[in-house]
Parts: C-alpha cells; sequence; structure tokens
C-alpha cells in the first residue's frame, strides 16, 4: 500500500495519460493502494440508465457512451438498484467498436435491503456487463457491509475483483462510512461531494488521503439542482483562469482539484452534456488558494 | 427525494406494456365503467358486481403494472404491486361476506354528483392530461392498468361505500395518493398530483358519510 506521503506525491503530478482510443491527454489521478492511474471524470448511472427494453432510449445512451469513451472515460458506476441501468449498459458495451471501450474500469455495487446474496449479484454484474474481473466492487450505502465485505475480499484475493469500495450518498452515514474505511483494507470509498456539499471536506477526504484509499465523488451537481442555482449568472473571472467553460466544468474542477479525490462520476443521459463534463479532464486546476475563493464566491453567488 | 427513473424511460415503458396487453387497455376502463353505472342502481347482486369489478382491475394493476413492469425500473415496485394484489383479494372477500360492505348512493344529490366526477376523472381526465403532458396515444396510463387512475376511481367508488369493512379498503388507495403525489412532485406530474387529491377528496366524502368531523 502506498502511503500518504507518496500518494500525495503522485497526486500532485496530475499525470497526464492518452487514453487507448486516442483523444486528447487527459487528468489521471493514481489509485492509492496500486498506483494505477484512471481519468479524474467518470460516468454515473443512476436514473440515466436506467431506460428498460426502449431501443430508443438505450441507442440514445449508447451515443453518450460512445462520447464518454472518445473524450477519454475509464469509470463507469453503476448498482443492482439502479433498475435496468446495468442490463441498459451491457447492451450497450456489446455494441460498441472493437477497441472502444478499453479504458473502461468497471465500478458496481452489491445492494441487498431485503437480504439475499451478494455473491450472486457479482456474478449477474459480470453477466450483465460482460465483464471480468470486475474492477471495483462496492458495499452500496454499507447495507450488510458486515456481510459482503469478506465476501468482496475473497472475491480479491481470487482475482474475480480488483479493488473492494462501500458506498454511501446524501451525505449521510459519514460515521458509519469512516468507522469502516479505518476497520477494513478497502481500496476505494464513495460519498457526495460537490460545491455546495463540502462536508466531507472536514473528516472523510482527509481520513481517505491518510488511510490511502482511492476517493469516488457522487451527486457532482447534486442530481442537476447546482444548474438551477447557477444557470444563467455570469462565470466569475476564475472560471477562464482553470479553462472551465461551463459550469459543469467549473463544479467538476472544484471536485477533482481536492488532492484527495480519484474520481467524479457525473450522470447523464445527454451527449452535450458529457461533451461539457469531460472537458473538465483539460487544462489547469485550481489551487488550494483559488479552491477556497472559488468556494467563497460560489456560496454568495447560489 | 428521487426516483430510479425518469418520466421518459416511463412513457417508453408504458408504450411497450400497453402494446403487449392490448386491448387491455380499452377493455380494463370499460369494466370500471360499468361498476360505476351499476353504483347508480340498486339491487341485491350490485354490491357484488362493483366489489368483484374492482377487486379484479386492482390486482391485475398490482401485478401487471408493479410486478412485471416496474419492477424493472423500481426496487420499490414489489412492494407496490402485492399491496394491489392484496386489495384486490380484500375487497373480493369482503363482497362475499353479508354486511361487510355496501355499494350505496348517497342521499345528497351533490355529494353522488362529486363522487361521479372523481370518477370520471381517474377514467377520462387522468389519461387526457398524461396526454397534455406530452404522452403518445399507445402510452397512455388508464384505469384498471395502471395504480394511479385505478386508485382515483377506486377511491370514487368507495367514497359511497359503508358497512362494517368499509374503512379496512381505505389503506391502499389512500397511501397510494402519497406515492402519486412524491411521484408527481419528483417526476414533475402534476396529473400525479391531481389524482392524490382526487382521492383525499373521496376519502373526505366517505368520512363525512361515516359522521366524522375533526
Amino acid at each position: 500500500m502506498i502511503d500518504r506521503r507518496l500518494f500525495l506525491m503522485l497526486a500532485g503530478a496530475a499525470a497526464l495519460a492518452g487514453p487507448a482510443t486516442g483523444a486528447p491527454p487527459v487528468l489521471t489521478r493514481p489509485i492509492p493502494s496500486s498506483g494505477e492511474a484512471i481519468p479524474a471524470v467518470g460516468m454515473g448511472t443512476w436514473i440515466t440508465f436506467n431506460v428498460g427494453g426502449s431501443e430508443a432510449l438505450r441507442t440514445a445512451r449508447l451515443e453518450v457512451l460512445k462520447t464518454f469513451f472518445a473524450l477519454g472515460g475509464g469509470m463507469i458506476d453503476s448498482s443492482p438498484m439502479y433498475g435496468t441501468a446495468q442490463n441498459v449498459l451491457g447492451w450497450c458495451l456489446a455494441r460498441l467498436d472493437p477497441g472502444q471501450s478499453d479504458a473502461l474500469f468497471a465500478a458496481t455495487k452489491v445492494w441487498t435491503p431485503a437480504g439475499g446474496d451478494g455473491a450472486s449479484q457479482v456474478a449477474n454484474a459480470e453477466r450483465l456487463w460482460g465483464v471480468r474481473p470486475f474492477d471495483v466492487m462496492q458495499v452500496h450505502n454499507l447495507v450488510d457491509a458486515d456481510e459482503h465485505l469478506p465476501m468482496l475480499f475473497d472475491l480479491k484475493a481470487a482475482g474475480r475483483v480488483r479493488y473492494v469500495g462501500i458506498t454511501t450518498s446524501h451525505g449521510s452515514r459519514h460515521g458509519a462510512i469512516a468507522e469502516a474505511m479505518r476497520a477494513h483494507p478497502i481500496d476505494f470509498v464513495q460519498f457526495t461531494y460537490n460545491v455546495l456539499d463540502r462536508a466531507a471536506e472536514d473528516h472523510l477526504l482527509p481520513l481517505a488521503a491518510d488511510r490511502g484509499i482511492a476517493v469516488i465523488v457522487n451527486r457532482p451537481f447534486r442530481r442537476g439542482a447546482l444548474f438551477d442555482r447557477f444557470d444563467g449568472k455570469p462565470r466569475p473571472g476564475w472560471a477562464a483562469d482553470i479553462g472551465a467553460a461551463n459550469w459543469a466544468q467549473v463544479f467538476l474542477k472544484f471536485i477533482i482539484s481536492h488532492p484527495a479525490v480519484t474520481c467524479a462520476i457525473p450522470a447523464t443521459s445527454q451527449v452535450a452534456h458529457m461533451r461539457e463534463n469531460m472537458g473538465a479532464l483539460l487544462g489547469p486546476l485550481p489551487d488550494a488558494a483559488l479552491r477556497a475563493r472559488m468556494a467563497r464566491d460560489l456560496a454568495d453567488l447560489a | 427525494m428521487e426516483l430510479p427513473y425518469s418520466i421518459a424511460a416511463y412513457r417508453e415503458a408504458l408504450v411497450a406494456f400497453n402494446t403487449a396487453w392490448f386491448p387491455a387497455p380499452i377493455i380494463a376502463p370499460l369494466i370500471l365503467v360499468a361498476a360505476a353505472a351499476i353504483g347508480r342502481l340498486r339491487g341485491r347482486w350490485h354490491t357484488a358486481l362493483i366489489g368483484y369489478s374492482l377487486a379484479l382491475v386492482c390486482a391485475f394493476a398490482g401485478w401487471a403494472h408493479e410486478l412485471t413492469l416496474m419492477a424493472d425500473f423500481n426496487f420499490l415496485a414489489p412492494v407496490y404491486g402485492w399491496a394491489w394484489i392484496t386489495q384486490g383479494v380484500l375487497l373480493a372477500i369482503a363482497c362475499g361476506v353479508p354486511g361487510a360492505v355496501r355499494f350505496t348512493p348517497h342521499r345528497r344529490r351533490r355529494i353522488n354528483r362529486a363522487v361521479v366526477g372523481i370518477v370520471a376523472l381517474g377514467l377520462i381526465g387522468y389519461p387526457l392530461a398524461a396526454l397534455a403532458t406530452g404522452f403518445a396515444i399507445d402510452a397512455l396510463p388508464v384505469a384498471g392498468m395502471a395504480p394511479t387512475p385505478t386508485a382515483v376511481v377506486m377511491a370514487g367508488l368507495l367514497a359511497v361505500v359503508s358497512g362494517r369493512w368499509s374503512l379496512a379498503l381505505w389503506p391502499v388507495p389512500v397511501l397510494w395518493a402519497g406515492v402519486a403525489a412524491m411521484t408527481g412532485m419528483v417526476l414533475e406530474f402534476w396529473p400525479d398530483i391531481a389524482a392524490a387529491a382526487a382521492i383525499a377528496a373521496a376519502f373526505g366524502v366517505y368520512i363525512r358519510r361515516r359522521g366524522w368531523t375533526p
């Protein structure tokens, strides 16, 4: 395991690596437990990919996915809780041209709110995505974590899963998440963090850095609520300094510029929005002083 | 509060649902029209005819819409589906127990007109409202197929029900009003909010008829 000092050195270096598809070099971040670099902006699938059997909607999501990979995307996050999202993802992945999804970093979850077999959910995800081994398998919202984490560590030892993680969202259960981060040798932790929901800065982000745990950030746009608040308002002058051409890139660059963050996973159903999101992988990031100024200015503007 | 699916995904799914079950999207509302028409009559068998008709469409909506369609989209759909099936079973049993339920028009015409209005809202108003919000004609959620318009029609008919089991028939439609209101707000689909209000109004009629006042 990489220690905190080495991790911060790697994060500060912020290596630029070109994706296999030949897209422009994009910002990557190292996974502390292995040093493996992944693009700092990925894709979530909550609601956006839960489109059932509609051929029209699936085809539209295929275009979103093509754009994602073409612009340097890697991590895609899903869950059995997300309805048909994993089915739709698998359908889309099967229709990409050879090589288009080489950069896929597959992340999903086990979720058993009414009891159930986590191992069978892992097998089901492998079947639906057409992926094996999975890159990240997470315990969704810590449900039955005491049961699922040992199983996932066993799968990791057996090579079925590369990394193990835990998740929460909406700013909830931070105490339980912190406890699990201390108690278990997890590789990833996922929680909510954005320009207005910054509670994670107080404890979870520093703890993740200390423990060498990669951080996936969900709800980077508060499910679109940030756009409702800021759309139509002029972007502050520093937005141009960091190459943020739109509000999505402002929000994402704020998140991924935190040294403890590995990857943010905005969800979208639209190609145009995917283009905006992936633009955050290019250009400079704010330093600590500018991040503080951004937080102040955006809180005032909200 | 969020739902795991979008209104666009639901619209598309309803097209496939209504197509797969055709001609049920026409027959099911007609069953409810017949039940409402019977409600204006008095006779030995009219309670059983209304009750069994409602029981049939409740159970069908629960099974077809929630357990087979929405279960893919929404992890709560199985709970909803079994609640509707249970409501159907309860209605069917109640109709077979003497004195358990009686569908009896109110003595005041104004109340009866309100009940007819609520039933019409579920049968005609709700699908038309969905059409107005962008649902295609083959994607319309109709009473007897989708729980929300079914709940509106049922609430209208339950407003004029009496008998010692009558109160037991209200938890599912009243709780569904809450589900519809929440769904309407999250998906920004105002017909669901209107449906919730109609169910609440019908329950208010029932309560007043029972002589309960705040």
